[in-house]
C-alpha cells in the first residue's frame, strides 16, 4: 500500500519550546490514522506543518511524492489537503450554507464562481446531508453549539474533495451517541478512499476507529502501530501514568 | 555660501523633525501599546498649538503656555479614550481608529468655529525674539527652545516607559494584553495613560510648531500631524524609539527639498519615502524582524 | 422635473454614492483605504484630459481612467501583501497625499490652479453609471466570490487554510475598488467642470469612508443610504451649517458605538426575505 502522505524528520520550534523534535511517520493511502498524546505534546503542531502554517526548521512533507514545504497554505489545501481546527475556526458572518458554497469556491474556475453551478449546490446539500446539519442550513455558523459547529468545519473540509482530511480533535463537545454516529461517517468515508488523520483525546473513540495510532509525547513519537499494540507500549502507559501523576 | 545655506537647512529640518519626532512618538505610543492608529492625534496637535497661542497671546509665559496646553491635549486625549476608544476596545482595529477619525472631524470643526479659518500671526517679544549668528548660519533661541523641550520630553518618556512601574505595565499590555491582565495590570488604566501620554506629547508639539513657525491655521492637523504618521513608520511602528531616528531624519529631508526641489515637493517626498520604506522594509527602519507568518492556529 | 439646484444634489449625491461604494468593496475584505480620493483624482484628471486635450468620447476616457487607476489600485495594494490592516490605512493615506501633490505640482494639468475646459454631463448619464456600477457590485454580491470576501475579512487565516489565495481576493477588491473611485472622479470633473487637486485631499477620502460606515458597511446598498444621509442632512440642519463637519463626526462616533453595522444591514435584508417567505 502506497502512502498519501510522508512526513519526515520535522523539526519546530518556537523561541525555546521544541514544539516537535525530529518527528517522522507515514499515513497510508485510504487509512485513518491517529495521533494521540497529552497537552501541549505538539499533534496540532504537526497540523498547523502539513497544512503550511507553520514553517518547519528543518525536514519534509510530502503529499504523493509532492514536496509541500514551502507552499502557501491555499496551494497546500488546493493541492488536496484538508482540515479542520481544534479551536473552531468558522466564518463569523456565514452561514452554513454560505460554507458550503465557499469551500468549493477555490476549485472552481474565475468565472464558475459567478454562476451558481448545479454540481455545487448539489455537493453542499450532500455534504450537510452526510453530517446531519441540514436542518441548520440558514442559521449563522458560530451561532450553533460546538458539536455542531464541529460537524459544519468538517463538511466544510470534505467539501473541498481533499485526498487527505485532518480532523484536530473532532470529538470534542459532541455527546456518545453523536461521536458513535461521527465515527460510522469517518469510516464510510475511508470507504469511499479517503484517508483521513485524526487527533482525539476520546481513547474509546480512537481504538474503535483507526487503523494506526502515533504517540506523542514533550514534542517526540514515543510510540506507533496498531492500536493494540499502543495499548500494551510501556513508553506510551508511562507518558500517560506521568501525566496523571 | 552655500555650505552655510546647506547648514542652515539642516538646522531647520532638526527643528521641523523635533516637532515630528514629538507627534510620531505620540502616534506610536497609542500603536505600540494598543494596537491602534488614533487618528485624532494629528487634530489634537493642532489643538495644542491653538490652546498654547491663545496663552501666550494672553500674556501666560511660554512655558506656562506649553504645560497648560500639554495639559489640554492630554485632557482631550482621554476623553476620545473614554467615550471613542474604550467601548471599542474589542472590537477589529479598523473600527476604533474609524472612531477616532469622527473625533478628528469634530475636533477640527470646533477649532474652525473657536479660532477661525484663517492664520493666526503670533509676535514674539522679549528673549524669544533673540538669534545668534554664526557667520552666515543663525540660530534663534526659538529653536533651542524646540530642541530643549523636544529631547526633555523624549527622556522623561523614556524613563517613564523604561524606569517606572506604569511603565513596565505599560510595556506588559503591549507585550500581550490578555497575560498582562492576569499579571494584574489593569488594561482599562493603562489605556488611558497611553491616551494622556501621548495627548502631553502632541499638545507639546502643537505649542513648539506654533513658536517655530509664528502662524498656524486649524489645518496644521492634517498638513502637519498626518506626516507623523509617515514618520513613525519610517522609523518603525513597532519600535516607539524609531521616530527618534525618524523625526529629524524627515525634518531635514523636507526641508532640504523645499530648499532645493521647490516647496510643492514637500509632501510628494516625505510620503514617498514612506511608501518606499512600506515596500522593501515593511517594519521600519528599527522595527524589529517582522514575523508575518501570522496568529497562532 | 427638479430644479437645476435639487439635480446637482443628486449629481453629487450619486458620485458621493461611488465614493462610498469604492471604500465598501476594498472594506470587505477588512482593509480600510483611506486614499480613494487619489483614485479618484487620477480618474477626474485622466478623464478630463482625455476628453478636453485628446477628444475622446466620455464613456471610452472614463472606461481608460478605470483601468489606469486599477493598476494604481494593484500597486498600492502590493503592500496588502505583506501589511495587515493599520499599515494599510497607513499607505493609503500616504497614497492620497502624493497624488493629490503629484497633480499640484503637474503643470501639464494645470497644477495648482487646476484644470478646466470639459462639457457637462447630464444627470441621467451620472445617474447610468451609478445604477450600472451599483447594480454590477449588489449582483456580485450574490456570487461565491464575494464569498470569499467575506471570507478573508472574517479569518484570513482561516481562509487562506481552507484554499482561498486571499492574496488575490485583496488585491481584486483593491483595484475595483480604484476603477470605481476613478468613475467617481470622472463624473465629478464633467459635473464640475473645474477641477483642481485641493478637491481631492484627505477630507475627500474621509467623507467616502463616512458615508460607507453610516449607511451601512455590510452591504453595497448601504451606499445609498449614506450618501443620501451625507447629502440631504446639511439641507435639514441649515441652521448648524458651521457645524457640519462636527455633526458628522459625531454621528460616526455615535453609529459605532450603537450600531456597528450602520443603518443598513444584511440581516435587515434577510428579516425581509423571511417576512416575504413566511407570508
Ligand atoms: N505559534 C506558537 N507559538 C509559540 N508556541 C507554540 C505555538 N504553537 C504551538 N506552540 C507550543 O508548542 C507546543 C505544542 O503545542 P500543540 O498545540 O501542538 O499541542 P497539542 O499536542 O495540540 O496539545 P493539546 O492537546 O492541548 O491540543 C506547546 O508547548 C505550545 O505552547
Ligand atoms: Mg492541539
Amino acid at each position: 500500500m502506497s502512502n498519501v502522505l510522508e512526513f519526515r524528520g520535522i523539526n519546530q520550534s518556537f523561541g525555546g519550546i521544541k514544539a516537535l523534535s525530529d518527528v517522522s511517520f507515514d499515513l497510508a493511502k485510504g487509512s485513518i490514522t491517529g495521533a494521540i498524546g497529552p497537552n501541549g505534546a505538539g499533534k496540532t503542531t504537526i497540523f498547523n506543518v502539513i497544512t503550511g502554517a507553520y514553517r518547519p526548521d528543518s525536514g519534509s512533507v510530502k503529499l504523493n511524492g509532492q514536496e509541500l514545504l514551502g507552499l502557501a497554505p491555499y496551494r497546500i489545501a488546493r493541492a488536496g489537503i484538508s482540515r479542520t481546527f481544534q479551536n473552531i475556526r468558522l466564518f463569523p458572518s456565514m452561514t452554513v450554507w454560505d460554507h458550503m458554497l465557499l469551500s468549493q469556491a477555490p476549485r472552481t474556475p474565475m468565472l464558475g464562481r459567478l454562476i451558481p453551478a448545479r454540481k455545487v449546490t448539489e455537493r453542499a446539500e450532500e455534504m450537510m446531508e452526510l453530517f446531519g446539519i441540514t436542518g441548520v442550513r440558514d442559521r449563522i455558523a458560530v451561532s450553533l453549539p460546538y458539536g455542531v459547529q464541529r460537524k459544519v468545519e468538517m463538511a466544510r473540509a470534505y467539501a473541498m474533495e481533499p485526498q487527505l482530511l485532518l480532523l484536530d480533535e473532532p470529538v470534542a463537545g459532541m455527546n456518545h451517541d453523536e461521536a458513535d454516529h461521527l465515527r460510522e461517517v469517518l469510516l464510510g468515508l475511508r470507504g469511499r478512499g479517503l484517508s483521513i488523520f485524526i487527533i482525539e483525546h476520546d481513547m474509546r473513540f480512537m481504538m474503535a476507529l483507526c487503523d494506526e495510532i502515533h504517540v506523542m509525547n514533550y514534542g517526540r513519537k514515543i510510540a506507533g502501530g496498531k492500536p493494540s499494540e499502543i495499548q500494551s507500549d510501556p513508553a506510551v502507559i508511562a507518558a500517560y501514568l506521568g501525566e496523571d501523576a | 555660501m552655500g555650505v552655510s545655506i546647506f547648514i542652515q537647512q539642516v538646522l531647520n529640518g532638526l527643528t521641523l523633525g523635533a516637532v515630528y519626532t514629538l507627534i510620531a512618538l505620540a502616534f506610536s505610543l497609542v500603536m505600540g501599546i494598543l494596537g491602534i492608529l488614533n487618528l485624532a492625534i494629528s487634530e489634537i496637535f493642532m489643538i495644542g498649538a491653538f490652546v498654547g497661542f491663545s496663552l501666550i497671546t494672553a500674556g501666560v509665559p511660554v512655558w506656562i503656555a506649553l504645560i497648560g496646553a500639554m495639559i489640554a491635549a492630554a485632557l482631550v486625549s482621554i476623553v476620545i479614550a473614554r467615550i471613542g476608544y474604550e467601548p471599542l476596545r474589542n472590537a477589529n482595529h479598523i473600527t476604533p481608529m474609524l472612531s477616532t477619525l469622527g473625533f478628528s472631524m469634530i475636533l477640527q470643526n470646533l477649532a474652525t468655529n473657536t479660532w477661525g479659518s484663517d492664520p493666526m500671526q503670533l509676535t514674539l517679544e522679549g528673549w524669544l525674539e533673540t538669534r545668534f549668528s554664526f557667520g552666515l548660519v543663525s540660530l534663534s533661541v526659538v529653536q533651542i527652545v524646540v530642541f530643549v523641550v523636544t529631547v526633555g520630553l523624549c527622556v522623561l518618556t523614556a524613563l517613564l516607559i523604561q524606569r517606572t512601574d506604569i511603565g513596565r505595565a505599560l510595556r506588559a499590555v503591549a507585550e500581550n494584553r490578555e497575560i498582562s491582565r492576569i499579571l494584574g495590570v489593569r488594561p482599562r488604566r493603562m489605556i488611558l495613560v497611553a491616551f494622556a501620554l501621548s495627548g502631553l506629547l502632541a499638545g507639546a508639539a502643537g505649542v513648539l510648531v506654533g513658536l517655530h513657525y509664528s502662524v498656524i491655521t486649524p489645518y496644521i492637523g492634517v498638513e502637519i500631524g498626518l506626516k507623523a504618521i509617515a514618520v513613525m513608520i519610517v522609523g518603525g511602528a513597532t519600535n516607539i524609539w524609531g521616530a527618534l531616528l525618524a523625526g529629524p531624519l524627515i525634518g531635514i529631508l523636507e526641508v532640504l527639498t523645499v530648499a532645493y526641489g521647490g516647496a510643492a515637493m514637500r509632501d510628494f517626498v516625505v510620503y514617498g519615502f514612506m511608501i518606499v520604506i512600506l515596500l522593501v522594509r515593511p517594519q521600519g527602519l528599527l522595527g524589529g524582524s517582522s514575523k508575518t507568518s501570522g496568529g497562532r492556529v | 422635473m427638479l430644479s437645476s439646484y435639487q439635480a446637482g444634489l443628486v449629481a453629487d449625491g450619486s458620485i458621493l454614492l461611488l465614493g462610498a461604494l469604492s471604500v465598501y468593496v476594498i472594506l470587505s475584505t477588512g482593509q480600510l483605504s483611506l486614499g480613494n480620493a487619489g483614485f479618484m483624482a487620477i480618474g477626474a484628471y485622466l478623464s478630463s484630459w482625455l476628453t478636453v486635450s485628446v477628444g475622446m468620447p466620455l464613456t471610452l476616457a472614463i472606461v481608460i481612467s478605470a483601468a489606469v487607476s486599477a493598476v494604481f489600485g494593484l500597486i498600492i495594494g502590493f503592500p496588502a501583501l505583506r501589511l495587515k490592516g493599520l499599515y494599510l490605512a497607513m499607505a493609503t493615506i500616504g497614497f492620497g497625499e502624493i497624488v493629490r501633490t503629484f497633480f499640484l505640482n503637474f503643470e501639464p494639468t494645470g497644477g495648482a490652479g487646476g484644470f478646466s475646459g470639459m462639457e457637462h454631463v447630464p444627470l441621467w448619464y451620472i445617474l447610468g453609471w451609478t445604477v450600472f456600477t451599483l447594480g454590477c457590485v449588489m449582483v456580485t454580491e450574490r456570487t461565491r466570490w464575494w464569498l470569499e470576501i467575506r471570507a478573508v475579512n472574517d479569518d484570513e487565516l482561516a481562509a487562506g487554510l481552507v484554499g482561498m489565495n486571499t492574496t488575490v481576493t485583496k488585491l481584486m477588491a483593491f483595484m475595483t475598488g480604484a476603477a470605481i473611485a476613478a468613475v467617481a472622479g470622472a463624473l465629478f470633473a464633467h459635473q464640475t467642470l473645474y477641477i483642481e487637486p485641493a478637491s481631492f485631499g484627505f477630507e475627500r477620502s474621509t467623507e467616502f469612508v463616512l458615508a460607507m460606515i453610516l449607511g451601512g458597511s455590510s452591504l453595497a446598498a448601504g451606499s445609498i443610504v449614506g450618501a443620501a444621509l451625507l447629502i440631504l442632512l446639511p439641507e435639514l440642519l441649515r441652521d448648524f451649517v458651521d457645524w457640519r463637519i462636527a455633526i458628522f463626526g459625531a454621528l460616526l462616533v455615535a453609529v459605532l458605538l450603537v450600531r456597528r453595522q450602520g443603518v443598513l444591514d444584511r440581516n435587515l435584508f434577510g428579516l425581509a426575505r423571511l417576512w416575504r417567505r413566511v407570508n
